[in-house]
């Protein structure tokens, strides 16, 4: 049984459907990169999968749980940790706190055992230095970091990171791709919609391609840069469009 | 030509009434402070309700408060209560009084602290997995009550002032005691400007203190 299953869902907005009677399954292994268009339905699969989003219809087991029942979503959210592109440092607690406050709320760590996971965490994303600083004091890249690094606090099965990247310049960019690089070197098991094609060819294992609410191409990486962008057009054209 | 005297402080009759005052001025502000901030952070829920009954409960709240004199409050619960057979202390009667028409100010204020937090905040908390108690307790109020802080310092300064009032229903506040004391010595002047001095110092203070705090708990959004 894979670890999400996404089964026929279809959601809309007003008149607009963004995902159409969609279903694909995720295994907890590897690194998924979900490209397409904007608007394409790739954040509102991450979302939904989450339960941030009702689904009109269909629906999403993660590890067997459905996200249609709203008493599995505590659940759910603990075994996918989610990133934003416009992540939010709570601004009335330092980074340490950011980061032991759901650990310590929800899973009930002690807080000795949180602070050491939550140092042992920002020194994987190279922030140990910024335990202390607050929301203000850290650059869009560091914020980033810190979000993932208290995404892992919960120790989520999966990472679901929705354009974390987007709003950051290059340099902050770079930074947070090698900390998801170093992540994926360990194992984690990683859904990221993004646009950053370096990161797609350098650490996903598979690639799934949206457009108009539908997947187009579900294949490992190799074969869609190779064989599948030859063949497909409608690939080609939106790789050439962003550089690639 | 018209010439000072403060000799009437030295009656220790005048001393006794205006401890009585300082001292139910205290117990009507600390209690209305408590009470006026509890009553509107709920009324503040209420109006930011996704139910339009509650949300309904709370406009009108706010708007008959505010829009209704103070004094006007005061008596009708003064004069109404005994009539409903509840007998209480003009003491209370203030605090209740005064509670409630603190709230409707404490109420917007703090429903402009919840409306600062984005809906950003409430996503993030929740794809972190905190429920919505927890998400509103660790997350919403401490940011919205950060935002709020500055006006709502402001609240509790109109608060004090505002005691002054309660002298009409015949509590011995500050106003009340000092009221008493100029019937007596009819030194008009030196009492009322004594007691704007005292009302000038305790916002003062108060005003100093909250800046204070404010440097400490300040947020950027």
């Amino acid at each position: 049984m894979a670890m999400i299953e996404v089964k026929n869902i279809t959601k809309s907005y007003g008149d607009h459907t963004v995902l159409k009677d969609f279903s694909v399954d995720f295994d907890q292994s590897g690194v998924t990169v979900i490209l397409g268009p904007s608007g394409t339905g790739k954040s509102t699969l991450l979302r939904c999968i989450n339960g941030l989003e009702k689904t009109n219809s269909g629906d999403i087991l993660v590890d067997g749980l459905s996200v249609n029942d709203k008493k599995n979503l505590k659940q759910i959210r603990m075994t996918c940790g989610m990133v934003f592109q416009h992540t939010v440092i709570f601004p009335h607690l330092n980074v340490m706190e950011n980061l032991i406050m759901s650990p310590m709320k929800i899973l009930k760590t002690p807080k000795g055992e949180a602070i050491d996971k939550a140092r042992y965490y920002l020194k994987k994303v190279g922030l140990e230095s910024k335990e202390k600083s607050m929301h203000n004091e850290l650059s869009g890249g560091e914020q980033q970091r810190i979000a993932i690094a208290r995404a892992l606090m919960m120790n989520p099965k999966a990472l679901l990171l929705d354009e974390i990247t987007s709003a950051l310049d290059p340099e902050m960019t770079r930074e947070v791709q090698n900390v998801l690089e170093s992540l994926a070197a360990d194992g984690v098991c990683m859904l990221c919609v993004t646009h950053e094609m370096s990161f797609a060819r350098d650490v996903a294992s598979r690639i799934l391609f949206l457009d108009g609410g539908s997947i187009v191409c579900d294949a490992p990486k190799d074969e869609f840069f190779g064989k599948i962008r030859q063949e497909n057009d409608r690939i080609n054209k939106f790789l050439s469009f962003i550089g690639e | 030509m018209y010439r000072l005297s403060f000799r009437f402080l030295e009656n220790p009759q005048y001393q006794e009434l205006l401890k009585e005052g300082v001292i139910n001025t205290l117990i009507i502000t600390f209690f209305c402070l408590i009470f006026g901030f509890l009553i509107g952070l709920i009324v503040a829920m209420m109006r930011r309700s996704k139910m339009k009954v509650l949300r309904g409960f709370g406009a009108f709240w706010v708007d008959f408060l505010r829009n209704t004199p103070f004094l006007v409050q005061l008596f009708f619960f003064y004069h109404s209560l005994p009539r409903l057979g509840i007998e209480l202390d003009p003491v209370i009667v203030s605090i209740i009084a005064l509670s409630i028409n603190t709230s409707a100010g404490n109420c917007e204020v703090i429903r402009a602290g919840l409306m600062a937090v984005k809906k950003s905040y409430y996503e993030c908390a929740a794809a972190l997995g905190l429920s919505t108690f927890q998400t509103v307790r660790h997350v919403v109020l401490p940011i919205s009550l950060r935002v709020a802080f500055k006006p709502l310092v402001s609240n509790f300064v109109n608060l004090i002032l505002t005691t002054s009032t309660c002298f009409s229903i015949t509590v011995v506040e500050l106003m009340g005691a000092s009221k008493i004391i100029n019937g007596r010595v009819d030194r008009p002047f030196e009492i009322y400007l004594l007691l704007l001095v005292a009302y000038c110092c305790i916002t003062f203070l108060i005003s100093m203190i909250s800046k204070a705090v404010d440097r400490k708990i300040a947020i950027t959004l």
